[in-house]
């Protein structure tokens, strides 16, 4: 038996370590520690509810419109803001480009190199840790460069109508604050016409090559057949990845007060008040991420979460899983947003209705959806008119969480036990099962306060 | 560009979200491409090297001992807890903070660059109430630091520093130790709503055509050059989308911009960011 920790975990978004334990070549016990911890929670205290819409996007610099998006219709609800269907149209479609944006880059910079066996972009690999011949590898390296230039081209969209991004500032909660005008919607449409071709023609060829290569990797990364959604755009405006739990076979509806969270083996406190606070030092504790369980399991989100829920509920099983499976359904997911984004756009009156505005007239909101990497959830009550609380479960505390009070796995834990090591003394499946979940740290730390360890929804629409 | 001999570089994360490294991806001109392949020798940068666990370290080690590399920092430096709130790697068991290592790499270091306004202030990483203590480069370590803030920073902020380091050394720097070319005048100052402010039309919601001061726009106390700089393809900036500039770039940010939407005179503590 051999213990080694891998880290850093590079190629992600913050810091991430993962303890393995070997017997033979057969991975028998895997702690993922996150390694950052922030207190957004903490710092949302006193501030005005609208605040969180900017404030909550400085949580992930990678997908900053997914904290923006939901934080802004959390915002709504507290002002009961009903807005006009085709504001929530351009709104879901710069949501979209934000996953275009990150899909584009997960693929390319983060996950491929794990297969090129390349050091640094650009480069051949003259060695043989990779299966790919030269010819392949000259198309791939020619490609994530291309890659580089068409993901920038998704947040340049984004721009139009939000000033900047990472960080946007247009996407509110009453809409967004520049028009759909005919040279707007011209600019935003042949932008995504430019990536839609490159996706469509590079990404997917590509990511059918990889797979294709390593055919191996659909049945390294398997775990329990365990996967959330909390949905992705309203599934009254047409296409959309519809909510769900998927569990062993069956679909069911999504209840969140099935959602609870466990702190066991991660570093927080519980104070007498039921205040969650950190603690660093925390004996038998080994990362900032908590866990959170769905009806006391570990669930994973993300877009082969998504997908197998969207075919199921349209009674098709997904047969293609583990860490190719979720390097496909990403690719495929850019393919499908790209194709949906475009009539949302072109639709789009040239005059849509001005920001709603109005007075706050509820006291506490929840805001559930899909962020890329899964299910998001904002949750606020306020007091005096200034939030009091601010509770965050981010998709990365779902995949990456640490195990529960029960001790039972996270996610990419339960992905990586089980696995065969080729070569215990270059462990490679390790990074390729992690990095297909594509982590992002800087999002899983988060804590929730509630006195219970269970999550008390009181309101859900 | 065409450095023959491109400086080592180490892009070191500390508490951050990432999004200056995401913000650097939106470059332009040089594209982030030419930034890694021609511009400086990427020797660690967590967020985009090939290198993983221990061969990463090493590289990180040979490069420190080199020495003579240019140093980027994003994020706030995490003090808490002898800086437990922040462990970038392992080493046989330790944990390696990010205070130990600023401290271990700025003196080793022939330029520190704050990338962003976490590195350089504390920014959001650090807002009240700082559970995890933190605190921007310079206040951790007495080497000098340039500090390129913004949230995130504009990728042309950041490189047009770089390449005038690496070219003629260290650049003309305003009180706050920011690169005067980028942050010495106002954004109020150069604003395209400039004359809405001079004839008092000021916005009543967002997405008016107005002068955004009533909406809480920091522009008056702002260091930067935003409009006529431009964000993503220097397409659109946050006043140009009718919102508020919110002072990212501030050393009191986020804090002092809050509430965002409440003018100047109302807002938690304003106060004045003497430029210059």
């Amino acid at each position: 038996m051999t213990k080694f920790v891998l880290s850093p975990i590079s190629r992600i978004s913050g810091h991430l370590s993962v303890s393995v334990q070997l017997e033979g070549n057969k991975i028998t016990a895997a702690d993922c520690s996150g390694d950052q911890f922030r207190g957004f929670e903490a710092m949302l205290k006193g501030h005005e509810v609208t605040d969180a819409i900017y404030f909550t996007q400085r949580i992930c610099g990678i997908c900053s419109m997914a904290h923006g998006y939901t934080a802004a219709r959390l915002v709504g609800k507290i002002y009961d803001l009903k807005l006009a269907p085709e504001v929530l149209q351009l709104q879901q479609a710069l949501l979209a480009a934000e996953f275009l944006q990150n899909h584009l880059r997960h693929f390319y910079l983060l996950a491929l190199p794990d297969y090129l066996g390349t050091e640094a972009l650009g480069e051949f690999n003259a060695t043989n840790t990779t299966r790919f011949s030269f010819e392949q590898q000259k198309r791939l390296i020619k490609d994530q460069l291309l890659a580089v230039d068409y993901s920038q081209k998704c947040h340049a969209m984004i721009a139009i109508f939000t000033g900047k991004i990472p960080h946007q500032h247009g996407l509110v909660a009453g809409g967004v604050s520049v028009a759909p005008t005919a040279d707007r919607k011209l600019q935003f449409l042949s932008l995504l016409d430019e990536v839609t071709k490159f996706i469509n023609n590079y990404m997917i060829p590509d990511a059918y090559l990889l797979a294709e290569t390593y055919p191996d990797y659909f049945a390294l990364g398997i775990r329990p057949a365990r996967f959330l959604s909390f949905g992705l755009f309203d599934p009254l405006l047409g296409e959309h990845f519809p909510a769900g739990v998927y569990q062993m076979g069956n679909l069911e509806p999504l209840q969140l007060e099935n959602i609870s969270e466990s702190q066991a083996f991660s570093w927080y406190e519980t104070t007498p008040t039921g205040e969650s606070l950190p603690d660093p030092t925390k004996p038998g504790a080994y990362s900032w991420v908590k866990a959170p369980r769905y009806q006391n399991f570990a669930y994973e989100g993300g877009p082969l979460a998504r997908k197998i829920i969207r075919e199921k509920s349209a009674g098709r099983e997904t047969c293609q899983l583990g860490t190719m499976g979720r390097l496909l359904a990403r690719a495929e997911e850019a393919a499908l947003l790209a194709a949906w984004i475009k009539p949302w756009i072109n639709s789009l009156p040239e005059r849509l209705p001005v920001l709603a505005t109005s007075e706050p007239v509820n006291f506490e909101a929840l805001q559930a959806n899909d962020a890329p990497r899964g299910p998001l959830l904002h949750y606020t009550q306020l007091s005096a008119g200034q939030i009091n609380s601010y509770s965050i479960i981010t998709p990365s505390t779902w995949n990456f969480s640490a195990k529960d009070d029960y001790g039972q796995s996270g996610p990419v834990e339960e992905a990586l036990l089980e696995t065969h090591v080729a070569n215990p003394n270059e462990p490679v499946e390790i990074g390729r099962i992690i990095r297909a979940f594509d982590p992002c740290l800087t999002c899983a730390a988060h804590v929730i306060t509630s006195a219970n360890h269970k999550f008390e929804i009181p309101i859900w629409n | 560009m065409n450095n023959s001999q491109r400086p080592p570089f180490i892009f070191l994360e500390a508490s951050a979200c990432s999004g200056d490294s995401i913000s650097l991806l939106n470059s332009v001109a040089p594209s982030f491409t030419q930034l890694i392949t021609e511009l400086v020798e990427v020797r660690f940068w967590n967020t985009v090297m090939f290198k993983q666990g221990e061969a990463a370290i090493q590289e990180l080690y040979r490069t420190a001992n080199q020495g003579d590399f240019i140093l980027a920092v994003e994020g706030a430096i995490a003090t808490a807890s002898n800086g437990l709130y922040a462990v970038p790697f392992y080493v046989n068991g330790k944990a390696y903070t990010t205070v130990e290592l600023i401290k271990w790499l700025a003196p080793k270091a022939k330029y520190i660059i704050a990338v962003g306004t976490c590195a350089a202030f504390g920014g959001p990483s650090a807002a009240n109430p700082n559970l995890s203590g933190s605190y921007g480069v310079h206040s951790i370590i007495s080497e000098p630091v340039i500090n390129v803030s913004g949230c995130p920073v504009n990728p042309d902020w950041f490189l047009g520093t770089l390449s005038y380091v690496i070219k003629n050394g260290m650049p003309e720097l305003d009180s706050y130790q920011r690169p005067r070319l980028f942050y010495n005048r106002t954004v109020h100052s150069a604003c395209q709503r400039r004359s809405f402010y001079d004839t008092k039309e000021f916005a009543e919601k967002l997405g008016d055509r107005a002068c955004m001061f009533s909406l809480g726009c920091m522009g008056p106390t702002t260091g930067s050059d935003c409009p006529y700089r431009f964000w993503n393809e220097h397409l659109n900036w946050p006043v140009k989308a009718s919102t508020p500039c919110i002072g990212c770039t501030r050393a009191g940010f986020p804090d002092q911009s809050t509430p965002f939407y409440t003018p100047l005179p109302r807002k938690r503590t304003a106060s004045e960011e003497t430029l210059g």
